[in-house]
């Protein structure tokens, strides 16, 4: 199977998921392969355990690697901004007031950060392979990760249903004119943005089934293996590559006391994760001492990442 | 004669015509009138929902439609002669 040019890091809040899209990122990038690593956490980390400031932009840091923390906020009012400019030509200067209303209304319905989100994203993946080998999602927590691996799948019936209405629409339309002589065979510019919309996202789905693989990371804690499994169910339903979970802070065999103890109920995780994961290999991180924030003490973790073959 | 015949038969073809563009054909464009203005409004109406307070699961994705629908509407209450309409964040 070829590497997938998109990896998705997925996983309940606080077991390591930008550590490890991180570590993925500086693994890739040493190898020479032009890499971004992306967060889409509304509470963004990435800048903290890369330790650096980071924006929506990417910046390079000094090892080659790129990163960002992508936001949907801001997403959002560039392309309200975008919109309103390009009607300034196309439409009467006395309705702008009334389009920036309804602009601004429409930016502000529930679901537009997560749109949002999901359209900077989208330009992103485009850039993968002309500006990008490697683009790495340091995702937000399971149930948020899902809803935007999905929303191309939600929305395109939508948009579909939508540039119907305006065909059918514009074929009311011309009949009319064609009985009053007047002919209107000018291409539609609603119903050619509709179009274009609907093609992004359909290529969009599509490259996330063909290019993309999500890895799970999870604690070996029973709770986080339930919720684990329903995002694999979820994922593999909606047709999405499901690479090597990776087990974040296992305890390592030759621990006593307390730890032992929490290395027997581990066990009986891990052979779960073993059984369900079976033909991919599962990454087990070991509990480290020290806490993995800025490049040098990531080493640790792209080494053993390399060695598990990623 | 023969052409004073030819010229009534046309005069009485045409009223003919007349007669019959108002009683069938002209309320039948109407009909076909209203139906595309009805269609256009429904459209209107689902990209801009919520202007109407219901939330829009593809509002982000049509953002781009709405300077187009809003000048449709400005150039409609024109041509029925308002030369303003609705409040202002409506129209105009």
């Amino acid at each position: 199977m070829t590497p997938p040019t998109l990896r998705f890091l997925g996983g309940k809040g606080g077991v390591g998921k930008t550590t490890l899209a991180a570590a993925v990122g500086l693994l890739e990038s040493r190898r020479g392969l032009r890499t971004l690593v992306v967060s889409t956490d509304p509470a963004h980390s990435l800048g903290d355990v890369l330790s650096c400031d980071l924006g929506d932009e990417p910046r390079q840091l000094p090892g080659g690697l790129w990163a960002a923390e992508l936001s949907g906020e801001i997403q959002a009012r560039r392309r309200v901004e975008q919109v309103a400019h390009d009607a300034a030509d196309a439409v009467p200067r006395e309705v702008m007031p009334a389009v920036r209303q309804h602009l601004q209304r429409a930016a502000d319905s529930p679901g537009t950060v997560e749109s949002a989100l999901l359209d900077r994203l989208t330009e992103l993946i485009e850039q993968v392979p002309r500006h990008w080998d490697r683009l790495v999602v340091d995702s937000a927590p399971t149930g948020h990760m899902l809803r935007l691996l999905q929303l191309p799948d939600l929305l395109r019936p939508w948009i579909e249903g939508l540039a119907r209405q305006r065909e059918r629409a514009r074929g009311a339309d011309r009949m009319v004119a064609g009985m009053l002589g007047r002919s209107d065979d000018e291409p539609d510019p609603l119903l050619q943005r509709l179009h274009q919309r609907r093609d992004r996202m359909q290529r969009l789905a599509h490259r996330l089934r063909s290019d993309a693989a999500v890895h799970l990371v999870l604690l070996p804690e029973r709770l986080a293996w339930a919720e684990t499994v329903r995002a694999a169910d979820a994922l593999a339903a909606a047709g999405l590559r499901l690479g090597a979970p990776v087990v974040n802070r296992v305890v390592p065999p030759d621990e006593s006391g307390l730890l032992a103890q929490r290395r027997e109920q581990q066990d009986a995780v891990l052979a779960q994760v073993r059984h369900r994961f079976a033909a991919d290999a599962v990454v087990e991180v070991p509990l480290l001492g020290g806490e993995l924030v800025g490049a040098t003490e990531l080493g640790e973790l792209v080494a053993l990442l390399d060695r598990a073959g990623w | 004669m023969n052409a004073e015949r030819f010229a009534r038969l046309r005069a009485a073809w045409r009223s003919l015509e007349r007669y019959h563009d108002e009683l069938f054909v002209a309320p039948w464009r109407a009909g076909l009138q209203r139906e595309a203005r009805r269609q256009q409004d429904t459209l209107r109406a689902l990209v801009m929902l919520e202007s109407l307070g219901v939330d829009n699961p593809v509002a982000y994705e049509t953002l781009d439609l709405i300077p187009h629908l809003v000048a449709d509407l400005h150039a409609w209450h024109r041509r029925m002669g308002d030369e303003e309409f609705g409040d202002p964040g409506v129209c105009c």
